[in-house]
Parts: C-alpha cells; sequence; structure tokens
C-alpha cells in the first residue's frame, strides 16, 4: 500500500466465537506465514504481499471481554448504587437491559456496550494488550476504526475506543500526546444486509435503519475523527438471523470491499487539518457490479492488482505443474516438492481463501462478480468480466482452451531471465509471476 | 505502454467519469461521487432523508446509540423526527411519537408537581454521585464510562451546561424506587424506557405514559395551561440555544393549535412572563432546581396549595388529626360579609358575594370554588345542618347533654348538625364560645314565634373569624325542608335515652362496658313503623363498632304500648346520632370525666335465695350499696332533675320514660327511703318475647335485675325469674347476668366513689348446703366476670354465710366466745345455718332446709289456698291495697303465680311501700297481733333452738354465752315477743335440754339481712380459712343414722320410726315448755286449743315425713343413690306446720 510502512490490523470483538473472526485471523496469519519467506530488499519494486502487515505479538486482537457471565446489571453492581445512582442508571437503562445475559455481546444494545467494553483500563489483558499495542506509537502513525453502526460490539466499540484514545492521558499510554493529536479515521459502516426476522432473537431486522438514524444523529456532534467514511446499501439479501457465536459467518459482500478500500484512501490522503466525509460511489446502480462499473478511483487503485492477483492465483492452482518443465522453473529447479513446502502451502490455503472471497461476493447481493469464476479455470484471461482482452495480439501465438495459460507462461520466461541471479529462490517465483501478471495485464487490457 | 492505456480508455470507455453515479447511501444528495471521495457529514437533514420502511411501526426500544446516554438523544432525535421528518408527521403512533408523548408528560409531572407531590420526589443527580462512583472499586467502570461520556459528549449532549439531573421518583410504584423520567440536557425531559403502565397519574386530558399508540399526544393536544408554560419555557434565551429540537417542535405545534384565543394569549405573551406566572421548583430551602446551568425551572404555582396555605376562609381545625389537613375546606359566607380584607383565593373577598348555602356535588373534593373555580373543597350550610330538627316532648338536661337552646322549654331539641362537622372541629369547640371581643355561643338554638327555631353555628375559620350559617327550621307539619331555600322543618320524636354509665374513665384504657337505653313512645298510628336507630361515634366522626348487641325487648309493633331497645358497647363513645326516617339528630353528652382513684374498696355480696344484699367498706365506713341525689350512674335525656318533667310526663302520658329502667335498666336512685334498693329480690326481669336460641345474656340488654319487683307492676312484655341460686343450667345464664349487672353497678359505684378497681376486694357467700360443685361454678364464674369489669387484681374471695353474721357481732356487738360457747343461728328463706364457735372459731356447724320458706311458704301438695298466712292476711291486704293500681297489679300478679313464700315476701313488703305509707298496712303489726297465728312462730323459732340443743348436746356444751340471730325470716322473732322475753324462752331451752343454769344473751338486729354482708367485711383472712365440710353436723333424729354417710336408701321403716319419735320428743317438750315459761304471759299466745294444735302436729307426721323424702329423692334426680344433705328431723314439722298455720287461720 503506498505510503504506508506497516498495517497493524487489530481485530476487537468481545464474541471470541465469532466465524468471521477466526477466519480473518487466520488468512492474516497466512499472510504474514508468506511474507515471512520473502525479503522486499529492493524498495521501489511492486510485489505480491508487498505490504507490511504486523500483529505486533498480539495476533491481531484486543482480547477485551464484554463477554461476561452476568447480566448487565449485575456487572454495572446495580443493586448496591446508593439511590441516586441508582436512580440515574435506572433513567439511562431499562430493566431488560438490566437483567440482560452478556455472554453474547450486546444484541445490538451499544448503549450497554459502551459501559461493559470500557474496560481498558479494568481488565488487565486487555488493558495490557492496548498499552503494548500502542507502546511505540509515533507522531506520524494514524489510527484506523471499522465498525457497523447497527450492531452490538463494533457499534458500541467505535466511539468508546475514540473516546478513549482522544482522551488518553499520559498515565494510561507513553504516546498519550501523539494518540490525542494522530490523525484517526473511521468507516462506519451502515446497513447493508438484513436478516431473517426470528421471534426468539433480540436482533431486528425492522429496527436496523431506524438505529443507524438514531446512531448517526448521535455522530452528527459527537464522533471526533479527522475523517469518516459511510457507506450502506439497500438490504437485499437476508442473513441467517444468529445473535452471534460461531454461527456468525457471513458471506463476503461489496460493502466490506468498498470499506476496505477506504483504509487505502486513508492511508493516502492526508487529513490532518481535517473533520471530513466521505461516501463511495460506483458508476452505475447495478447488480451484479462488475470491474468496469467501479469507479475510475477505484479501478485505479484496485483493478491491475486484482487481476494480477486472480492470475497468478488462477495459474498456481490450475497450471502450476505443467510449466515446471519449462525454463523458468527448470533453470532453477523447481519441482513439484517445492512447492509442498511453505511458504506456498500458505499461499494455497490464502489463494483458496481468496477465491471464496470472490465466490461469496459474487453469490451475495448486491453481488460482485469481477470474473466469471467457472470460466477462469479454462482461461483466466477471457474470465474478466465486461472486459475482453485485445484480440489481436492475443490470437497471433496461441489457440485452444489453455490459450490464457500459455501466454502467461510465455511471459513468466520472458520476465524469467531478467530476474537477477542472487535473490531467493522464494523472491524469484513471486517476483516472475508479479511482473508476468503484470505485462500481461498490460499488453492485452 | 502508455499507448495501450490510452487504448484501453478509447475502446472501452472504463475510464471516463460520468456525470452520475451510484452512491452507497440511503438518502439523496450530490450524486456525482467516484470511488471514495469527499461529501457531507451526514446531518439532521439527511438523517432525516433516510427512507426507513420500518420507521413507522418500530416498536423495539431503539438502542444502537453506543453512549450511556443513549436514551437522551434518542428522545432528542424522536422530537426532530416528528418535527422534521414529513412522513412521520407531529401526530402519529410510532416510537417517536412515544418518545415525544412520554417526553412530555414528563415535563407535565414537572409542571404540575406542586399537585402530584404526594405521588412524586425528585432525585437530584449531580458531578458530587458521579465521584462517589469513581472512588469506589466496585463502580469505577461504571463511573469511568459516564465521566468519559459526559466529558467528550459535553458539547453534543450539553453536559457542560448543566449541573443535575433530576429523576422522578413515582412513589406509588411497584419497586423500592420507580424512576419514570427525568431532565435531559437533550430534550428537557425523557421518560423511562420501561413499561410505566402502573404510573395512575391523570394528566389534564389523558393518562400519562399510556402506552396505547392511539392515546400518544402532542403538545397542542394538552391542556392549554401546559401549552403557554412549555411556550413560554421555550422561549428563554439559554434554552432556544439548548434545546433547539424541542423549540422547533413547539414552533411546529403552534401552527396545529385549533383555539385562536389560546394563539393570541400565546403571541401576546412575553418572554418575562415565564418568571413572572410560574414559581421555582424547589427542592429544600437552598435548593432550587435548575433546567439548565442558568436556566431555573419553574412550575405551575400550586392554586390549591396557596388556598390550602393562605386563604383565610380555610376552617380554623380544632382538631390535630382532622381530615383534608392539607386542604382544609373553606367556610364562605352566604350573606354579605361584614368584615373587610378577608383572603379568599387570589384577592380579599367582595363584600356583596354570598355563595349559596348548598352545593350539588357532594364530594367537597370535587367542588369548584364560587367565583373562582379552582377545585377545591369548601362547606355549607347544607353540608352542616340536617334537613329536620327532631323535638323532643320533654326538656333535655342541659346540665348533662349540650343542647345549644337559649330559652327555657317544656320541649327538647337534638342537635340539627351534621357528623362532618367533627371531621374539623373538636366537640368542646362547638359547646364554646367565640373568641370575639363580645364572645357568642358558637352554636345555639333559638325559639321564634310559632314554634319555629332558629339554629346557628359560627364556624371558626382564620385569623379569629367566623362565618355565621344558620338554618331555620319551622314549626309545621305541611312544610318540606328546602336545602335551596336553607330551611328545615321541625319534627316530633318521642323517645328516651339513659346512657350508662355517664362518666368517661379518664386515661382509661381498659374496656368499658356501656349500655344505652332508647325507649321509644312514638305510638301513634302515623308513627307506628318509625324505627329509632342509634349510632355511636368518638369525637373525630369515627364511627364506635363496638356496639356488641342491641336487644329489643318491647316492641310497639309487635303490640307493645312501646319499643325498648339496649345497646351493649364495650368502649367509651362520644356522641349518639339518633336517626328516625329522614330525620336525625346529635345527642352530645357532657361527659363527666373521672379518673380512677386510689382507694381502697371493700365489697360484701351476699348473694341469697331470696335476696341480694350489696355492702361496701370504703374510708374505714361500712355502707350498703345506694345510687342517690345526683350521683346517678345512668343519664336519662330528660333533665330529671326539674321537677316539672315528671308532671309533664304523666300529663303527656309518658311514664314509661320512668318506669321502665327500674325493671329494664340501672334505676336512676337506688336506696335511702325509695323503694327500690338493696337487699332486693334476687330475681332477673327478662322479655317474654326474648330470644330462646340467646346462648349469653347481656345484663341491662336482654335481661336485668328486677328492681322493681314487689314494689312496681310490671310489664305485660316482661317476666321476672326468681329462685335464680337454686334451679339447674337452665337459669345459668340468668345466674351469671345477674352477678354481671352486680359488678356492672359496683364497677362505676367504685369509679365514683374514687376508689381503685385495682386494689377492690370482693367478698361473696355461699350457702354451707351449697355442693361444692355448685360453688366451683359460681367461683369461675365470679371470678371472669369480677377479672373482666373490675380488674385482674381483684382480690375475690368467698366464705360460707353461716360464718360471717357470727363477726359481725363480734366485732360491732361485744359477743365473744372465748370463755363459754356462741351460737350463730341464721334464718334465711330456704335454709337455717347453725355454728357453735369456741374461743372465737366455728367447732360444729349445720345448715338445715328448714328456713322462712318451710314458715311462711306451701309444703308439697299443698297450695296458697291451704297457706294459713296468705288465708289470714289476704283479705286485710286486699282491702289496703285496693283502688292503688300499682301496688294491686303487683300483688295480683304475684298472687297468680301462686307461691305462697312470694306472696308473703310481698305482703311484708308493703309497710315500706310509699304509695300505701298512709293505708297502715303492715303485716308485722297485724302478725303481731295475732294470738293464734303466733303459735306457728314459737314453734318455729323453738323447734331451731331445740335443735342446736341437740348440736351443742353432741358435742357435750353446756349452754351458750350468746345466742346471735341473723337472716332475713330472722326477722320474725320481733313479732314473736320483746327481747326480754325471747331471752328467756332461749334460756329455758336450753337449760332444759343441756341440763344447766347458764345464761345466754339473745343478740339480734332491726335488719338482718344486712349483717351478713357487715360481717363479711369485718372478717379477718384467717377467720374465712374455714374447712366447713370437716365442721359439718347434721341432727338426724335418730340415733342408727348417721347423715354424713347415708342415702335416703336406708331410710327405712326402722329409722323413719326413730326419726318420728324424735319429733314426738319435741312436741312434747315445746307443749311442756308452756308449763315453764306460760306462752300466753309470756307471748300473748292463744293456749285455748293447745290439744287440738298437738293432734294437728303428730296427726300425719308420718305422711310428712314419708313425703319430704320422697320430694328429696325426686330433687336430686341427677345422683344415683341420693344422699341425705340435712336433717330429717325436720320434716315431719315441715308438713305439720303448715297444715297447723292453715288450722288457725281458719279459727275466728
Amino acid at each position: 500500500m503506498k505510503g504506508i510502512d506497516d498495517v497493524v490490523p487489530v481485530l476487537i470483538d468481545a464474541d471470541q466465537q465469532n466465524g468471521d473472526l477466526t477466519r480473518t485471523v487466520e488468512l492474516l496469519e497466512r499472510y504474514g506465514e508468506i511474507r515471512s519467506h520473502l525479503s522486499f530488499e529492493d524498495v521501489d519494486r511492486d510485489a505480491f504481499f508487498g505490504t507490511s502487515i504486523s500483529d505486533k505479538g498480539m495476533h491481531y486482537r484486543v482480547p477485551i471481554s464484554g463477554e461476561v457471565n452476568k447480566t448487565f446489571g449485575d456487572f454495572i453492581h446495580f443493586n448496591q448504587l446508593d439511590e441516586q445512582n441508582q436512580a440515574l442508571i435506572s433513567l439511562l437503562f431499562s430493566k431488560k437491559n438490566l437483567k440482560a445475559e452478556m455472554n453474547v455481546g450486546f444484541k445490538g444494545n451499544p448503549n450497554m456496550g459502551s459501559v461493559v467494553l470500557n474496560n481498558f483500563s479494568e481488565d488487565k489483558r486487555a488493558d495490557i494488550s492496548l498499552k503494548q499495542l500502542l507502546s511505540s506509537f509515533q507522531c506520524d502513525d494514524r489510527i484506523f476504526i471499522i465498525s457497523s453502526i447497527f450492531g452490538g460490539t463494533g457499534a458500541a466499540g467505535f466511539p468508546l475506543l475514540l473516546k478513549r484514545l482522544r482522551g488518553a492521558m499520559a498515565e494510561d499510554f507513553q504516546a498519550a500526546a501523539f494518540l490525542r493529536q494522530c490523525q484517526i479515521g473511521g468507516v462506519t459502516v451502515l446497513p447493508y444486509f438484513g436478516v431473517e426476522n426470528s421471534e426468539e432473537s433480540t436482533v431486528n431486522m425492522g429496527t436496523f435503519l431506524s438505529k443507524a438514524k438514531s446512531a448517526l444523529t448521535y455522530y452528527l456532534n459527537n464522533l471526533d475523527v479527522n475523517v469518516l467514511y459511510y457507506i450502506g446499501d439497500d438490504l437485499k439479501n437476508n442473513y441467517r438471523n444468529c445473535e452471534g457465536g460461531r454461527y456468525q459467518e457471513n458471506n463476503a459482500h461489496f460493502v466490506e470491499m468498498a470499506a476496505a478500500l477506504a483504509v487505502v484512501d486513508f492511508a493516502a490522503g492526508d487529513f490532518q487539518e481535517g473533520h471530513v466525509f466521505k461516501e463511495y460511489a460506483i458508476r452505475k446502480d447495478v447488480d451484479p457490479v462488475t470491474l468496469p462499473q467501479l469507479s475510475v478511483q477505484t479501478q485505479q487503485v484496485m483493478r491491475k492488482p486484482l487481476m494480477q492477483f486472480f492470475l497468478f492465483c488462477e495459474f498456481f492452482k490450475n497450471k502450476l505443474s505443467k510449466s515446471l518443465s519449462y525454463a523458468w522453473a527448470r533453470d532453477k529447479h523447481l519441482q513439484e516438492a517445492v512447492f509442498q513446502t511453505e511458504p506456498y502451502k500458505s499461499l494455497n490455503i490464502f489463494f483458496d481463501g481468496f477465491l471464496d472471497w470472490l465466490h461469496e461476493m459474487e453469490e451475495n447481493s448486491r453481488s460482485f462478480r469481477p470474473f466469471d469464476l467457472d470460466f477462469a479455470k479454462q482461461n483466466p484471461l477471457d474470465a474478466v468480466v465486461g472486459i475482453l482482452p485485445l484480440r489481436e495480439n492475443f490470437l497471433r501465438r496461441h489457440f485452444g482452451p489453455d490459450r490464457g495459460y500459455f501466454t502467461l507462461l510465455d511471459a513468466m520466461e520472458k520476465v524469467s531471465v531478467k530476474m537477477p541471479q542472487k535473490i531467493s529462490r522464494e523472491d524469484y517465483v513471486m517476483n516472475v509471476f508479479f511482473d508476468a501478471t503484470s505485462s500481461v495485464i498490460q499488453q492485452y487490457f | 505502454m502508455y499507448f495501450s492505456t490510452l487504448r484501453l480508455l478509447l475502446s472501452n470507455n472504463t475510464f471516463r467519469k460520468e456525470p452520475m453515479s451510484h452512491v452507497f447511501r440511503f438518502h439523496e444528495g450530490n450524486e456525482s461521487l467516484d470511488g471514495w471521495e469527499y461529501s457531507n457529514q451526514y446531518d439532521v437533514k439527511s438523517i432525516a432523508a433516510i427512507k426507513d420502511p420500518a420507521g413507522g411501526s418500530v416498536t423495539l426500544p431503539i438502542t444502537s446509540i453506543p453512549s450511556p446516554f443513549a436514551g437522551f438523544e434518542l428522545v432528542r432525535s424522536a422530537f426532530n423526527e416528528v418535527t422534521k421528518n414529513d412522513a412521520i408527521g407531529l401526530q402519529g403512533q410510532t416510537v417517536y411519537h412515544q418518545l415525544v408523548s412520554f417526553s412530555l408528560d414528563v415535563m407535565e409531572i414537572f409542571f404540575n408537581f406542586k399537585m402530584l407531590r404526594d405521588h412524586y420526589e425528585i432525585i437530584q443527580w449531580t458531578r458530587r454521585d458521579l465521584n462517589k462512583l469513581m472512588d469506589s472499586s466496585t463502580f469505577r467502570q461504571l463511573g469511568a464510562t459516564l465521566e468519559l461520556f459526559m466529558d467528550q459528549d459535553a458539547e453534543g449532549f450539553h453536559f457542560n451546561k448543566m449541573d443535575s439531573i433530576y429523576l422522578l421518583n413515582y412513589k406509588d410504584g411497584p419497586d423500592a424506587v420507580n424512576i419514570v423520567g427525568g431532565t435531559s440536557p437533550t430534550s428537557v425531559c425523557v421518560a423511562s424506557p420501561n413499561d410505566l403502565g402502573y404510573v395512575e397519574t391523570y394528566l389534564t386530558n389523558h393518562r400519562a405514559f399510556d402506552a396505547d399508540p392511539a392515546n400518544f399526544k402532542t403538545l397542542y393536544e394538552r391542556s392549554d395551561d401546559f401549552i403557554r408554560y412549555l411556550w413560554l419555557l421555550s422561549r428563554q434565551r439559554s434554552f432556544r440555544l439548548v434545546f433547539e429540537e424541542v423549540v422547533d417542535y413547539v414552533r411546529a405545534c403552534f401552527a396545529h393549535i385549533s383555539r385562536s384565543e389560546l394563539k393570541d394569549t400565546l403571541r401576546a405573551s412575553s418572554v418575562d412572563d415565564y418568571s413572572a406566572n410560574y414559581e421555582y421548583l424547589q427542592l429544600g430551602a437552598n435548593n432550587r432546581v435548575f433546567l439548565l446551568s442558568e436556566l431555573p425551572l419553574r412550575i405551575k404555582s400550586d392554586a390549591i396549595g396557596y388556598i390550602a396555605s393562605h386563604s383565610d376562609f380555610r376552617i380554623l381545625c380544632s382538631k390535630s388529626g382532622g381530615l383534608n389537613k392539607d386542604k382544609p375546606p373553606l367556610v364562605l359566607p352566604v350573606s354579605p360579609f361584614s368584615e373587610t380584607k378577608v383572603f379568599y383565593t387570589s384577592g380579599f373577598w367582595i363584600h356583596g358575594n354570598v355563595a349559596k348555602p348548598y352545593c350539588e356535588e357532594p364530594d367537597l373534593n370535587k367542588r369548584e370554588l364560587p367565583f373562582d373555580g379552582t377545585v377545591y373543597p369548601y362547606l355549607t350550610p347544607d353540608d352542616l345542618f340536617e334537613p329536620y330538627l327532631i323535638r323532643t316532648p320533654y326538656p333535655i338536661n342541659s346540665n348533662c347533654f349540650f343542647t345549644g337552646l337559649l330559652d327555657k322549654s317544656d320541649v327538647g331539641f337534638l342537635l340539627p348538625l351534621k357528623r362532618r362537622l367533627f371531621d374539623y372541629l373538636d366537640l368542646s369547640c362547638l359547646f364554646g364560645m367565640t373568641e370575639e371581643l363580645h364572645p357568642h355561643r358558637i352554636f345555639k338554638l333559638e325559639l321564634l314565634a310559632g314554634g319555629s327555631i332558629r339554629a346557628t353555628l359560627r364556624v371558626p375559620i382564620q385569623q379569629g373569624r367566623y362565618v355565621v350559617y344558620d338554618r331555620i327550621y319551622y314549626n309545621s307539619l305541611d312544610m318540606r325542608p328546602d336545602r335551596m331555600k336553607n330551611t328545615g322543618v321541625l319534627v316530633d320524636g318521642i323517645f328516651d335515652l339513659y346512657i350508662f354509665p355517664w362518666f368517661h374513665l379518664r386515661g382509661g384504657t381498659a374496656a368499658s362496658p356501656q349500655r344505652v337505653a332508647l325507649i321509644d313512645e312514638d305510638t301513634k298510628a302515623a308513627s307506628l313503623y318509625r324505627k329509632y336507630v342509634l349510632q355511636f361515634f368518638r369525637k373525630d366522626g369515627r364511627t364506635c363498632d363496638e356496639v356488641e348487641r342491641s336487644a329489643v325487648r318491647a316492641d310497639k309493633q309487635q303490640g307493645d304500648p312501646l319499643t325498648t331497645c339496649y345497646n351493649v358497647l364495650s368502649e367509651e363513645y362520644d356522641f349518639i346520632e339518633v336517626s328516625v326516617g329522614d330525620a336525625c339528630g346529635l345527642v352530645m353528652p357532657h361527659w363527666k370525666e373521672i379518673a380512677e382513684g386510689s382507694k381502697r374498696v371493700e365489697v360484701a355480696v351476699d348473694f341469697g335465695t331470696t335476696n341480694t344484699h350489696i355492702e361496701y367498706k370504703i374510708d374505714g365506713q361500712v355502707r350498703p350499696f345506694e345510687i342517690s341525689g345526683s350521683e346517678v350512674l345512668s343519664m336519662p335525656l330528660h333533665d330529671y332533675l326539674d321537677e316539672r318533667v315528671e308532671k309533664l310526663f304523666v300529663e303527656r302520658d309518658l311514664d314509661y320514660f320512668l318506669d321502665i329502667p327500674r325493671q329494664e335498666f340501672v334505676p336512676l336512685h337506688i336506696g335511702g327511703e325509695r323503694c327500690v334498693h338493696f337487699p332486693t329480690r334476687t330475681v332477673m326481669c327478662r322479655s317474654r318475647r326474648r330470644n330462646a336460641s340467646l346462648g349469653s345474656i347481656s345484663p341491662l340488654a336482654d335481661a336485668a335485675i328486677g328492681f322493681h319487683y314487689e314494689r312496681y307492676v310490671e310489664f305485660n312484655h316482661n317476666e321476672t325469674v326468681t329462685d335464680l341460686k337454686w334451679t339447674g343450667s337452665e337459669n345459668a345464664a340468668l345466674t351469671e347476668a345477674f352477678i354481671e349487672e352486680l359488678l356492672l353497678l359496683l364497677r362505676y359505684k367504685i369509679i365514683q366513689l374514687g376508689g381503685a378497681l385495682d386494689l377492690t376486694s370482693i367478698t361473696w357467700f355461699f350457702p354451707v348446703s351449697m355442693m361444692p360443685y355448685q360453688r366451683s361454678r359460681l367461683s369461675i364464674i365470679w371470678k371472669s366476670l369480677a377479672t373482666r369489669l373490675i380488674s385482674s387484681d381483684c382480690h375475690l374471695s368467698c366464705i360460707t354465710e353461716s360464718l360471717a353474721p357470727y363477726y359481725y357481732y363480734k366485732n360491732s356487738k361485744g359477743v365473744n366466745s372465748s370463755v363459754r360457747p356462741a351460737v350463730s343461728m341464721d334464718i334465711g328463706g330456704g335454709t337455717t345455718d347453725f355454728v357453735i364457735y369456741d374461743a372465737n372459731r366455728p367447732v360444729s356447724l349445720s345448715s338445715v332446709r328448714f328456713a322462712g320458706n318451710s314458715l311462711f311458704g306451701d309444703f308439697y301438695g299443698t297450695d296458697i289456698l291451704k297457706n294459713g298466712f296468705v288465708q289470714r292476711f289476704e283479705p286485710k291486704v286486699l282491702e289496703a291495697v285496693c283502688g292503688k293500681g300499682n301496688v294491686q297489679n303487683c300483688y295480683d300478679k304475684i298472687r297468680r303465680c301462686g307461691h305462697s313464700s312470694d306472696v308473703i315476701s310481698f305482703m311484708f313488703s308493703l309497710e315500706q311501700n310509699p304509695e300505701l305509707s298512709d293505708s297502715g298496712v303492715s303485716l308485722s303489726a297485724w302478725l303481731r297481733q295475732d294470738y293464734g297465728m303466733k303459735f306457728v312462730l314459737l314453734l318455729f323459732h323453738v323447734a331451731q333452738l331445740y335443735y342446736v340443743s341437740r348440736m351443742l348436746k353432741a358435742r357435750d356444751m353446756h349452754t351458750p354465752a350468746y345466742l346471735t340471730v341473723s337472716g332475713m325470716a330472722s326477722k320474725m322473732l320481733s313479732l314473736l315477743g320483746e327481747d326480754e322475753n325471747l331471752q328467756l324462752l332461749t334460756r329455758c331451752v336450753f337449760n332444759t335440754l343441756l341440763q344447766d343454769n347458764g345464761d345466754v344473751e339473745l343478740c339480734r338486729v332491726d335488719n338482718p339481712k344486712v349483717i351478713t354482708c357487715k360481717g363479711g367485711l369485718d372478717l379477718r383472712p384467717e377467720d374465712a380459712q374455714v374447712d366447713v365440710e370437716s365442721l359439718k353436723y347434721v341432727y338426724s333424729g335418730s340415733a342408727r343414722f348417721d347423715v354424713s354417710s347415708h342415702t335416703f336408701r336406708e331410710v327405712d321403716q326402722a329409722v323413719q320410726a326413730e326419726v318420728l319419735q324424735s319429733y314426738r320428743d319435741f312436741v312434747d317438750f315445746f307443749f311442756d315448755l308452756d308449763r315453764r315459761l306460760p306462752f300466753q304471759k309470756f307471748f300473748g299466745i292463744s293456749t285455748r286449743r293447745m290439744d287440738f294444735y298437738r293432734e294437728v302436729l303428730l296427726n300425719k307426721s308420718g305422711e310428712y315425713l314419708g313425703t319430704v323424702i320422697e320430694e328429696r329423692i325426686r330433687e336430686a334426680v341427677e345422683e344415683q343413690t341420693p344422699k341425705v344433705e340435712d336433717s330429717l328431723f325436720f320434716y315431719p314439722l315441715m308438713g305439720a306446720i303448715n297444715q297447723l298455720s292453715y288450722e288457725i287461720s281458719q279459727e275466728k
């Protein structure tokens, strides 16, 4: 990512069982594993896995304990409060709030969450983690917070975390002064999916927009961020209604990808003076969304890398073994067995995750369909939906179903000979693929 | 590369920016964005523009705001939503409307707090309370979070513009603390997120927190009062800057107000009206409620509270625990008020204003004040005066009852006042005078021309003023009361009351039995079906629910000439409400307050077969029980001290008012020279129509001691039961009631005397012949009744009646048996008790059923026609009572019941009867002069002396030093002769039979019945501790027969023969006595037919013996083997003496 030395993703969820959470952490760990075998000595060259992502020894999580086997009332010791405070709490929280069991998060009650999650200083683990995380915080470092507005933990945690950071005290944090001044961005994901209606559940889709509206009103005056990204979409798909836990494993969604792109945008921009707001647009209100429908800016940022990685993925998964007899591999003694070891094992898993991601986005609604995934196995070059490769060049050399692969193989053969001799085998493979895919895309698209 | 890129652009238009795009959001806005591009904040407008398909029907609480103060924000956005979002609108049924409606409810409760303060309290929460949380490790996380949000969101939530949050606690809710809402720096007020269905607060036109969406109320649907208030509040500068959304809402509502006059008022109002029209809400002396740091919360001034604390027309409650303490009713003038500068509700009362004398609304609390309209209680004359004034046919005793009557009159009036008055005024206030320079009576009744009455009541109000209410009661049969004209009507009530007792025990807490007699002589055809009802009340107007029983004895509707009804209460009351039909009046006794004294009172009760007597000792003096002079125990409503009244009663044929108490209630007077006195006959008088199923009998209600018996005529509806002591369980309840009445009388007599109930001791007597079980039954009755009516500390002792008289003689008349024995002979109606004392201790005791009734009564199988005494003297009696209606009736009645002993008893009583005082009737005198009948008296006396001699002989004793005589029947000794001669007779009998020549002194008194009591009072404790059973001796008349262990079955022919022989020995001795002490000479007794008499005495002696044995066996029907309890010796004589008296009576 441009302008960024190191990205430190931190996932904050009191719901440690959450399926989406574990999936994400696994992929981040694979990413780290792959990257650990690569050197990136040439700082000027672009490369796959080029962005440094680190966990600062925390496995990408702050183990916040919002998950308590107590009712909310017991948690705050309601019955022991003096008359005045009991009276105030009775006004602020309903009896239902006070009786709510909290072992499944806050079920869309971020007002409770705002109290329970505010335990950085009370919960030793969280306290240490957050201090550790921010111990090396530098003057120009930035923080970006991603959350949905209509949920539980995230919705509660975003403003809370923000307030903690903005109100950081020297006794809590070494870098308190930097924290108070640093650029903080956030993306607020408004509703973009629904849930199936359930009599038993306290999560009710009908309130998603009402909730979002009242939270937005709260954000209006009570959110001290430099830049706030808003995104949301029509509620086209109903997810299975579950109040949390391992069953909460929702399909990836275009909106989430767009939200992730906000990170890139934030990283690239300078919002030091600002108190600004951004929204996301595509060219047309279509479903499915294809690459050409993305905005110019988005395409500039992600079209080529996405296509490169997709080609890499498809080739690696489908044609790698057949290509090992060619010079690019033969000269470097890259036999099949090499690809059974790390980092290729992890790479393979990462590709699986990548393809799952594409599949899920395609199947979701609104759908994002950059590639025709079924067709891609035969010919990844022809699988980019909405964009045809330039025919004349393409037809010049190869025919038949595998012509896309051979086109890429040609490119690989070409770039491999230009590779410096001293680089490691892992760097070699990664650079060959990067340069080859880059050249193919430049040549045909 | 550049080329290819360019080509790519051209060929696919991929990178051409198009003017329109699709933005990922929910509202309309700048649509020409590209990827992540600068846009605007979601502001109020854009948030409102988000189309929320479910927004209209959201019911789940919206809790998405990630702040503990979410609720504050929620309500603010709800105000915004209904104001700005046309799709939702001001009026509707969404959750936003609910939030707004409930928030307004909270505001309105604050606004009306002065009126609602009974139901709500305000709890103040300040930063100090937050610090308390921070200081505690338990609450730190909560405190830190609240602080974090209050600091960080200080601007957005205006936490920096307020100092406190005020929370409304609903005191009537289900939990200890029920917070229903509070102030908020975002939206003025918020309601609790809980279900508030339990709140029972009604604002002007709806119920607060009604969750039914149909009942959500906008501001413009609320009261003008509140709209005006919020309008003014929303125009305050600091309010406008902070509560923008509420201000916008109020303005939006303005357009919807349909009442143009209200709109005009709002338009014309000025910002300053807020401070001018409303008062501060204070939590304490120096604690004013501030909505914002610079904006004190003002609320509706409490018009009601102001009146309640300022109006000069508030009734001056003289009672500490009066009703409506927080809202004392006003007493408004119904005629032009002469006082000036009397503050009414918001200004002075206008001189010419007059309130109506009545109000249609019966509930004081719902009345609207005249000339003001505030709902506030006020009183009218119609609330205080009854429509009818009850007139009694006699003057009411104004010394003992409050009458308010100024003038002398030969009629009386009940107080025509409603009880409601005593919710506010003390009785003493009513009885008193105004505290003016020239005092007036608080209440008075004045006679007007034509017999009408004016009742005037000066009701005390504030500042020492009085409002005068009066009502005229017309003396007219044709008129009806008219509340609009404030007029009433007189109505006659022909009744009288007796209240017993008529004093209150000061500081007394124990149950205090009360009786109230109602005598209703309202028996004209028109009023026959009128029923008089009494209700009893305490000072504060509270009903006295202690009426235990109400007994009707005479019933005019059942054909009796009157109705009598007796109320039994167990606690003191203060006044009585008498109602008859629509008419109602109060009887207010001037209760005499008597503190229980400290004097020791000793009481002796001789509860005898025929007569009962009570004496008591106080301050060392022994006196009989009397009620005399003004020291009455029961008080009639009529003026009993006014001589005119008795005359009036006779004139108006209302004698029952005087006569009834003698046989149904407590006689006004007892003792002295009157007919009604102790000793009195042991009888109970009850209604013939009594309820047979009645388990217990309340004395002075169901039945009463018949003080009238033998003295006054008995009413037809009554019957009198005699012989209480000896009959079985049938009359057990009556016996108990008799004792209870004695103790009731004693209780109040002791209190009146200044005696201490706790220190009272009671001695009662039982005859020697009484079975132990009978005695223990009586003992239990005495104990439980004395505990209940006198005191649990009351000392009770019982002693045989045979022993007591001796101690009277010993202590008062110098009798002493320390050298030689003394004999006590107590001759009662049923039994004669003989006791021999040696060294002043009883050594032998014998009780025989040969007494007054054996002499004057009937023998088995004979009746009044065969009774010599009745036959002899009846013509003379009839002659004397003839034409004396009352006495004659009495006599006829007693004569009809057929017991000769009762008839003779009555005949003896006649000489004391005031009705016959100058008729010369005296059975005693006649007997004294009757030489024939006196023979029987002599025989009777000698038989008893003979028996004593046998007793003495059995113990080898000689002629005693003294013979003391007592008992009612011992009176007949005075008929026999002079003491001197009687003494000679006594000595002669003893000396002859005991064969010595010792002297004996005969001791007797004129009123022998009372000395049992007197002796009892002189008894030392050790004198009473006598084992009667071990002293018992019976001379059976048969040497073979020991009474103590034999039964009647063992009385065989041989025994009978011996008894008859003993009897014959006695008869011989008796006639032989005439030689030693000639009867003619010493007693003026004719001895002309002595032989015939001897023949009569001996003729059927065997037969008589048999008859009595048979009867005794029959009486002891419950015993399998009836034991012989008394002397067989007297059995033949019992029949013989009866026969002899008859024979003599037939002599010319």
